[in-house]
């Protein structure tokens, strides 16, 4: 969730990539490369636009959440490390965010989710680690594992002692 | 909450001014309590102060003269201040850029002016934007805090001047006056409309427009206004954080090295130890209480420069010692720094 609040929501999207929005040598901004580039990830997202002058300071959390999804998502990262990246959206936007991750993955970045919600780490995963302590104590695919099991790993239960 | 809603909605320099302007009041109202203690009418030093400095051609052309170096200072600390830099140094990097200006006089004596002119601005830059990148070394590395390093730097950067104005410089023509030999005319900035209002002028209001302009338009003002505002955002989108500390630090100082160069090319002609009644550290307040608005630092630096020539006015007409205005900064500070916000 790393914006910065006092430079407005399109200021923050040119941010994404402020190479790529660069005109002559930098002298200036392309701000309606930067506005079509967040108006197509908004989109694709199913989002509402989000108010582009507005500072990104004054937007509520779940908004703040949304804008660094599109801005994220708005580019073709070879690596995608989502740390809960559905806390605070509301159905229809987590949806819609699940969806561009595994679109992403097709279109092949690779994509570490790290979350703490089995029903969506089920729905996304292609293999599953679990963490106790710093350590990976299991791993597996989620078609050949349950909840129960990933659960009873994640409170030390697959650790001698734990 | 009706009235802080209000005050939420009044944009955001239309506020600060209001607020500045304010605090001034206060500030005036302090110092016009020290006036009373002295026993000085507040009320007619005030207004001998407005009538000598504002309201008579020779004495606003003075003004405009300090504003010139205060404006240039200003810019230096307001430059490495956008991204939390503080730069107490711009006093020293004049020095500097003095010192260079001067050396470039000396040995390119031979030029004409159309090229000896633009070279010893450029020394001049030079010299300040190198001292104050030293400074940016080690804050870039982690080495030494920057705010350590320019306020130190200052001393050495005046001795430095000194050793060169009391040794291998000195004009042996003016017995013992600590001074370098006057520059040669192709070396000395032109001035204006039979004042000393000089050539810096432009380059100080050039400076400000530039300023203005990169931060609000360029990929680099959006990067500099980035790291300003979350360095953590800033370095995740990739933002090389370290090379922003040196080149704001070198061009910071490398503008209060034009202020250096303004006052021995056109004000002094000539290099000596009294080369600035502390230019650099009005310069930190200006900056300070402009907010680094680009606005705010010419209104600071006419206030600033008003208050340093009514510091004439109070000693020549009222008797008190001139430095009392030094007193009415300080307030100033004092009031500017009740400021939630830095710079």
């Amino acid at each position: 969730m790393l914006i910065v609040p006092r430079l407005s929501v399109l200021e923050n999207m040119a941010l994404a990539d402020t190479r790529k929005y660069a005109r002559h040598a930098g002298l200036t901004v392309d701000w309606s490369a930067a506005r079509g580039d967040l108006e197509q990830s908004t989109r694709r997202l199913a989002q509402e636009m989000l108010p582009l002058a507005v500072p990104a300071g004054a937007l509520s959390g779940g908004n703040v959440q949304r804008l660094s999804l599109i801005r994220e998502l708005s580019t073709d990262p070879r690596l995608i490390i989502a740390l809960y990246p559905t806390r605070g959206l509301d159905m229809r936007s987590a949806t819609a965010a699940r969806d561009l991750l595994l679109a992403k993955r097709d279109r092949g970045a690779g994509v570490l989710l790290i979350s703490e919600d089995l029903g969506e780490l089920f729905l996304l995963s292609d293999r599953l680690f679990v963490l106790y302590r710093g350590r990976i104590v299991g791993a597996a695919r989620p078609e050949e594992t349950t909840a129960q099991e990933i659960g009873r790993l994640m409170t030390g239960g697959g650790v001698a002692g734990g | 909450m009706a009235s802080a809603d209000a005050r939420r909605f009044r944009p955001d320099s239309v506020r600060a001014a209001l607020r500045v302007t304010g605090l001034f009041g206060l500030a005036f109202a302090l110092f016009a309590v020290v006036l009373l203690a002295a026993g000085k009418d507040p009320i007619r030093a005030y207004g001998d102060i407005l009538s000598s400095t504002l309201f008579s051609s020779y004495g606003f052309s003075e003004v405009v003269v300090k504003m010139i170096p205060l404006m240039l200072t200003a810019l230096a600390v307001a430059i490495p201040a956008r991204i939390w830099l503080i730069n107490i140094g711009a006093e020293g990097q004049l020095f500097m850029g003095a010192l260079f200006t001067t050396w470039g006089a000396a040995h390119f004596a031979a030029l004409p002016a159309w090229a000896l002119l633009p070279l010893v601005a450029a020394l001049g830059f030079l010299g300040g934007g190198l001292w104050a990148a030293i400074s940016g070394v080690m804050r870039a590395h982690g080495w030494v805090s920057e705010t350590i390093s320019t306020l130190l730097m200052n001393y050495v950067a005046i001795f430095i001047v000194s050793f060169f104005v009391f040794g291998p410089w000195k004009d042996l023509e003016s017995a013992n006056y600590p001074q370098t030999p006057e520059f040669p005319a192709a070396a000395r900035l032109p001035m204006f409309f039979g004042t000393r209002v000089h050539l810096g002028l432009l380059i100080a209001l050039v400076a400000l427009t530039v300023y203005h302009l990169v931060l609000t338009r360029t990929r680099w003002g959006l990067e500099i206004r980035a790291i300003g505002g979350n360095i953590e955002a800033a370095r995740r989108s990739g933002i090389a954080i370290g090379r922003y500390i040196l080149v704001l630090m070198f061009v910071g100082g490398g503008l209060a090295g034009l202020a250096g160069m303004g006052e021995v090319s056109a004000i002094q002609g000539r290099l000596r130890p009294s080369l600035s009644p502390g230019f650099g550290y009005t310069g930190f307040l200006i900056s300070w209480i402009a907010g680094g608005n680009t606005y705010g630092v010419v209104a600071s630096a006419l206030l600033m420069a008003v208050i340093t020539a009514g510091g004439d006015v109070l000693q020549m007409a009222h008797r008190l010692p001139g430095s009392v205005v030094n007193i009415l900064m300080a307030l100033m500070l004092f009031v500017v720094l009740t400021r939630r916000r830095i710079p």
